[in-house]
């Protein structure tokens, strides 16, 4: 199974792109890029080639399924497994997120002593599925 | 002056004569028209229409008389009424029943009196035809009694259409009530034929749809079904046609201009009076505006949800990082603060978790779905994924064994929910090293019992009544250290109904509690 290590992160605050720098850095040891807004991972994403992307959803402009459907259209991003992170539970937005391609939701506020756990698993699930 | 007497059937026929809603009455051609003839046949200057009340005489008909009633002790008619035969008096003046009778001494002057009972089709006398004059005579000839008869009989006759013109009326205005009642009440009301042609069309369909009512009626109703919906309208159908009453569902129609509306509806079936189906009812209303609320007001709720969240991603985001060690071990000093202020930022994701459930449930909105559910499964899972608290309480949960396979028909995240919640309370409230036991069992009235017993304190008898309602809790002072929203019960109980069961408790101070809730065993 192919580890995971380039993780890319799209969050359009700015305290919860601190925390989760930290998180996937020093806790993960993950290599991270992030991005403050949708049209920026457009701009970026391509040349830092992640294994896996972390979008969240509620953003400014272009929102997370926007952004999602705007980094489909590269060709080295077509396949790309995305995760999409969201304060917003209502089971019916949650089921919409899924049908939209992501991989995965994951829920806001999230515990920074399970947030690797958590992508890790959904790494594993999704490396399964993949054959 | 002897008075008549009171017939034996008195209070009988007082009724049948208040059922023809003639007295009081205005003078009417068809009935003066009888007099008329009496009066003319007979050669007499007098002849009236009487009806006997329960204290007057009182006069449908009068020719040549002016007064309109007399009281019932002066009327020779009140005598007329006690007998089957016409009664003839040849001259009052020599009968000592009215010799001294008021309308003998004086005005009008009656010297010959000759009356015909008017007896109903169930044969209640209550009045006469009677002509009078005012000099003696010889009686009546055989056939000018039987003159006096026939036409008393056409009296009655004309009192019983009088009545049926009257009922006619009546119903005629009872219906244009109706009818304007069903035209103007705000909601769309339309009658339909079996096969769905309209056959009426009120304001309030005009109001709704924006047709008016002769571009409507002998048109399908279907012309307002979307496509989409045109299978469901015929299902619907079907149902009425099997006698079933649709109460308020809601769907959509298209108007005059094309619009989407979104309505509610309630079909009846129409029956006429053998019971046979001769078409349905349809009332509908604009629910659009209560549509247009409710989505403002899920989406306020799922934008503040939003905005509470994100604070708090960050806070406790930043406080478990630093509780992790991950920028090093932290002084003693600091660790129960950043503690506190971790479980704290902890409580209020759970608050707001709990808020949304709540509010979900009370719009009706909360969404269950429904499988089959493995008990025994469940309470293992439980068990096992509270542990946490079982840890922090230094409690034990033991589940009583053996379990036994059971299954209901449930939403198992949401048992799960219950399970947590009873599990968290009854740690949160046992003694330390105490024990807590979860256990299953099968009721005689096929129902399931899942019941968590703890050792603590008890519920205070204070709080008893109390407990499932929304931000209860044991006792305030203590709510911040024992945690928890004084939500949980709450929503345990709606989840409980939901699932068409019923939750309680039993409870001795200083021995303990058992929490239970009892659900349906789902039928093979």
């Amino acid at each position: 199974m192919k580890r995971l290590s380039r993780i890319l992160h799209v969050e359009d605050a700015d305290d919860i792109r601190k925390i989760v720098e930290i998180i996937l850095t020093k806790m993960g040891g993950y290599t991270i890029l992030q991005c403050a807004s949708g049209p920026e991972a457009v701009e970026k994403a391509a040349d830092f080639a992640p294994d896996l992307i972390l979008l969240d959803v509620m953003m400014p402009g272009r929102d997370g399924p926007d952004t999602l459907r705007d980094l489909r259209e590269q060709e080295t991003l077509k396949e790309t497994p995305v995760v999409f992170m969201t304060a917003k539970v209502q089971s019916s937005e949650i089921e919409m997120l899924r049908g939209l391609g992501a991989i995965d939701v994951l829920a806001k506020p999230f515990d920074p002593a399970t947030l690797c756990g958590q992508i890790e698993a959904i790494w594993g699930r999704y490396q399964a599925s993949l054959g | 002056m002897v008075a008549a007497g009171i017939p034996a059937n008195e209070p009988e026929r007082l009724q049948a004569l208040r059922s023809f809603e003639i007295l009081d009455t205005q003078a009417e051609e068809a009935f003066d028209r009888f007099t008329r003839i009496a009066a003319n046949i007979l050669g007499v200057p007098i002849a009236l229409v009487s009806l006997i009340d329960e204290a007057r005489q009182w006069f449908k008909s009068r020719h040549g008389l002016d007064a309109r009633e007399t009281p019932r002790d002066w009327a020779f008619c009140a005598y007329a009424i006690q007998g089957d035969e016409v009664l003839v008096v040849e001259d009052a003046t020599k009968d000592p029943r009215f010799a001294d009778n008021p309308l003998v001494t004086g005005a009008p002057d009656i010297r010959f009196y000759a009356g015909a009972p008017l007896r109903t089709r169930d044969n209640f006398a209550i009045g006469t035809l009677c002509v009078i004059d005012r000099s003696p005579r010889k009686g009546l000839t055989p056939v000018q009694i039987e003159v006096l008869s026939d036409l008393a009989d056409a009296v009655v006759n004309q009192l019983y259409l009088h009545k049926t013109t009257s009922d006619l009326q009546k119903a005629e205005l009872a219906q244009a009530q109706l009818g304007a009642i069903i035209e103007y009440c705000g909601d769309a009301v339309i009658g339909k034929t079996i096969d769905g042609t309209i056959t009426s069309w009120n304001y309030g369909a005009q109001g709704l749809f924006g047709y008016a009512s002769d571009e409507m009626v002998g048109k399908p109703s279907t012309l307002l079904v979307p496509p989409p919906l045109l299978d469901q309208w015929a299902e619907l159908v079907d149902r009425i046609a099997h006698g079933e009453t649709i109460e308020q569902l809601e769907t959509v129609r298209i108007g005059k201009d094309g619009r989407s509306i979104d309505v509610s509806v309630s079909l009846s079936p129409i029956r006429d009076r053998t019971g046979a189906l001769t078409g349905f009812s349809t009332i509908a209303r604009d629910i659009s505006q209560r549509r247009q609320i409710e989505k403002a007001k899920s989406e306020f709720v799922s934008t503040v949800s939003h905005e509470l969240r994100t604070p708090l991603t960050s806070i406790k985001g930043s406080l478990g990082l630093v509780q992790s060690g991950v920028f090093g071990e932290l002084p003693e000093a600091f660790k129960p603060m950043v503690d506190i202020a971790y479980n704290n930022s902890d409580r209020l994701v759970r608050l707001i978790n709990d808020l949304l459930d709540i509010e979900k449930m009370e719009a009706g909105k909360m969404e269950f779905h429904l499988g089959p559910v493995d008990l025994a499964a469940l309470l293992r899972q439980s068990v096992a994924e509270n542990d946490g608290y079982a840890v922090t309480h230094n409690v034990r949960f033991t589940l009583v064994e053996p379990l036994v396979s059971i299954t209901v028909t449930g939403d198992k995240d949401r048992l799960l929910q219950v399970m947590a919640n009873l599990l968290s309370n009854a740690a949160k409230f046992s003694p330390p090293e105490g024990r807590i036991e979860v256990g299953l069992k099968r009721q005689a009235d096929g129902t399931v019992r899942i019941s968590v017993t703890d050792h603590g304190p008890g519920i205070p008898e204070s709080f008893q009544r109390k407990i499932f309602q929304k931000f209860s809790q044991a006792d305030s002072t203590d709510a911040g250290q024992k945690g928890g929203t004084g939500l949980g019960l709450s929503i345990c109980r709606a989840i409980v109904e939901r699932h068409g069961g019923t939750i309680d408790f039993v409870t001795r101070a200083g021995a303990g509690t058992t929490f239970y809730f009892d659900l349906p065993e789902a039928s093979s």
